[in-house]
């Protein structure tokens, strides 16, 4: 058999696939985004033994942590509309933002809970000795310093998220994975096109991974 | 006029005409479909293009409709079927038993064959009979697998499901054979230029339609596509659509 | 202006704390002294409910709480009725020295932040450190630190300041400039209560100076009452023998 690739084939599909990388970047934007909060939420809760909350806190990171990503979002979109009918006009990047959202939450609460117990506690009693409230605290001195040791982790996080929007594609959301699998089944050249949405995962994971470097960086030059 | 009245009227224009505009706008109809099945339905230089998509441009200017293509893995389209993110799929979609216990269709518009397709070359296969012991690629999702399964009452053909590439797979020699309708097979072997043929008749007639659920709405839109496709068929707008892709008829 | 009555504390089955009483008029010196792990860094810290006591009742000022009733109000409140100045000086690690010390006026009493940071800086030259506010807590030496604490505490307007050891983690070479601090604290009639193993200061500066072992109150009085003329064999044993150290460091310093 012979064994040819198709440089020019990349070469033209490349900035086809690269209209699409706005929707992967938006959807791992928003997700992050969304994430953050949640995390941050769960994290403190977690922390603080807000009674019952905190146990649903614990379920809802038990679960997003012991599934699989991509059975989440089937649930989203495909499942849970059978239920609850007004779910049934979610489009399918809102549903993966959402899937995406809570997934990671699951996992950049932990990573954040762990800064926060980091913190040494005097910290804490600092701020308490003072008249400061444990939320107050919480706010002004312990998620500063926490955040600060967090975010190698949650960066990391991120460019997984970045990788992890691929998955939008079972949704039907137009990003560059749906494409490249399109355009594939068009023209039958399959390593070629998913050849190009590596390279192109890989170029933006490498950007981030330089970001990530001079925020590092930073860090540890401030205080 | 005075710019007091002038400016009322501007108001009152605007405002009735956010309230109209509405109820003369054409219903919007979600179409799902793959997007990844040759000529049918297919991505080429990022513009979704194919016979699926001709079909449907043609209903939506007769029947008033905002056709809006939704496109996700073959696999994913019936979820979004039933989770009512899409109101119908045009995906080669076969009528069988199970299928008609969840879904009213519309009238068949392509009749078609099941046709195994094997490495260029190969003179092994050339029946189903042949096929026992053999590993047979088909599409995760398609009703091949069914239609395989029913003849293979032994249990004796090892049915391998893909989301896509299982052409590479037999070329490569990692799969014997895949199953596939007729039509597309042809155009798959022609416009791809992998060393594969058809091996033998086909041996199943099937008719694809346009799933829907069966409530209300979805069967009002399912009467008024009928209706649209039978004007297609006597006008032979359907049948010129087809000769487009496949330069035959594929639609009776 | 302070009142502890029937103060106690239990670790599980460990008493720590039993049966602590006294009182604190306002702009006393109180210097409690004793034996290392005796309880008086626990009375403190029960002071300022970073350890919640397991009975008996603490008044400062206008708050009062009971142990076996106390809510999150009352905690709040009686909380800012003091402040605290720690053993390892606990600075808010993410603030500079003038954050720190403007940190309970922005926070906790409401001034606006430009007001709060002019203030906290008159606060930070009455100790000393007004050439040190934009400084982080990693970029000053122990001795700095702990004036910055001191000076945290003194913002927070409590109306007493409790201080733990304070000089404890020092390197010997830092402490004095933490002592004159206090010193000037105590001259302005400042109320309060410090734990600490400076025999001289309690000395010069105290009011009133308790005597602690195995948790409990063993003797209380004067500076005079507590050093010259102990009544308690227990009092004497340990008063002897700070001195005796305090000789023995005095001689050593002087070579």
């Amino acid at each position: 058999m012979q064994i040819s690739l198709d440089v020019q084939y990349i070469a033209e599909l490349l900035p086809i696939l690269f209209k699409y990388l706005g929707v992967t970047m938006e959807m791992a934007l928003w997700g992050f985004f969304f994430a953050l909060i949640l995390a941050v939420v769960l994290a403190v809760v977690k922390v603080f033994k807000v009674p019952l909350v905190h146990h649903a806190a614990s379920l809802f990171i038990s679960f997003f942590r012991g599934t699989p990503l991509l059975v989440q979002l089937f649930l989203l979109y495909y499942g849970l509309p059978h239920y609850i009918p007004a779910l049934a006009g979610m489009d399918a990047f809102t549903a993966a933002v959402i899937g995406l959202s809570l997934h990671f939450a699951a996992y950049m609460a932990e990573s954040i809970r762990a800064a926060i117990l980091g913190i040494d506690k005097s910290q804490m009693e600092a701020c308490l000795s003072i008249g400061m409230t444990r939320l107050q605290a919480m706010y002004r001195i312990i998620l500063p310093q926490a955040s600060r040791v967090a975010t190698p982790s949650l960066m990391n996080y991120f460019i997984d998220m970045i990788k992890s929007t691929s998955l939008a594609f079972t949704l039907g959301v137009a990003e560059i994975m749906a494409k490249a699998q399109m355009e594939a089944a068009s023209s039958f050249k399959f390593f070629e096109s998913f050849l190009a949405v590596a390279l192109i995962y890989w170029a933006v994971v490498v950007f981030f991974t330089r970001i990530q470097h001079i925020i590092e960086t930073r860090l540890n030059k401030a205080y | 006029m005075n710019k007091q009245f002038q400016l009322i009227l501007a108001v009152v224009v605007a405002v009735t005409t956010l309230f109209t505009v509405p109820a003369f706008a054409s219903q919007t109809v979600k179409v799902g479909m793959s997007g990844r099945y040759f000529p049918f339905t297919f991505s080429q230089r990022d513009v979704l293009q194919g016979f699926e998509v001709d079909v449907w441009n043609e209903i939506a200017e007769r029947a008033d409709y905002k056709v809006e293509f939704v496109t996700s893995s073959f696999s994913g389209l019936f979820g979004m079927l039933e989770a009512g993110h899409i109101d119908t799929i045009s995906n080669q979609v076969t009528i069988t038993p199970a299928r008609l216990e969840k879904y009213v269709f519309s009238v068949p518009y392509v009749v078609d064959g099941a046709q195994i397709v094997v490495k260029k070359g190969r003179t092994d296969i050339q029946s189903v009979d042949d096929l026992k012991g053999k590993k047979v690629g088909v599409n995760l999702g398609s009703n091949f697998e069914q239609i395989l399964r029913a003849l293979d009452t032994e249990n004796e053909i090892n049915i391998v499901t893909y989301d896509s590439g299982f052409e590479q797979d037999v070329v490569l020699g990692r799969t014997d054979a895949f199953v596939m309708d007729r039509v597309s097979t042809g155009q798959l072997i022609k416009k791809s230029g992998l060393p594969l043929q058809q091996a033998g008749a086909p041996f199943q007639k099937i008719e694809n339609a346009m799933p829907f659920l069966n409530t209300a709405p979805q069967t009002a839109i399912r009467d008024k596509v009928n209706e649209t496709l039978l004007s297609m068929r006597n006008d032979g707008k359907l049948a010129e659509i087809s000769v487009k892709w496949f330069n035959t008829d594929i639609t009776k | 202006m302070i009142t502890v009555q029937n103060l106690s504390k239990n670790f599980a089955q460990n008493q720590v704390l039993k049966d602590i009483s006294f009182e604190v008029e306002v702009g006393q010196i109180v210097v409690i002294i004793g034996p290392s792990g005796t309880g008086k860094s626990t009375l403190l810290r029960c002071l300022n409910y970073l350890e919640s006591p397991t009975s008996g009742s603490i008044e400062i000022g206008t708050a009062k709480v009971d142990a076996g009733t106390a809510t999150n109000k009352q905690i709040s409140s009686l909380r800012k009725q003091s402040s605290f100045v720690f053993q390892n000086y606990s600075l808010f690690a993410n603030k500079n020295a003038l954050q720190n010390v403007a940190e309970s006026l922005i926070t906790v009493w409401k001034e606006p932040k430009n007001s709060a940071l002019a203030h906290a800086q008159t606060i930070l030259k009455q100790v000393g450190l007004a050439d040190k506010a934009d400084q982080y807590p990693s970029q000053l030496s122990g001795g700095q630190q702990q004036r910055v604490g001191i000076a945290r505490a003194m913002a927070s307007k409590g109306e007493v300041i409790l201080f733990d050891e304070p000089t404890s983690a020092l390197d010997p070479e830092w402490v004095e400039e933490v002592l004159v601090v206090m010193k000037e604290l105590a001259r302005q009639k400042q109320t309060m209560i410090v734990v600490t193993h400076e025999m001289q200061f309690a000395k010069e500066a105290a009011d009133k100076v308790i005597f602690m072992e195995g948790g409990h109150i063993v003797e209380m009085g004067t500076p005079k009452q507590i050093f010259d003329n102990p009544q308690h064999h227990r009092t004497k044993a340990f008063v002897a023998r700070a001195a005796k150290n305090a000789v023995t460091s005095f001689d050593s310093s002087m070579l």
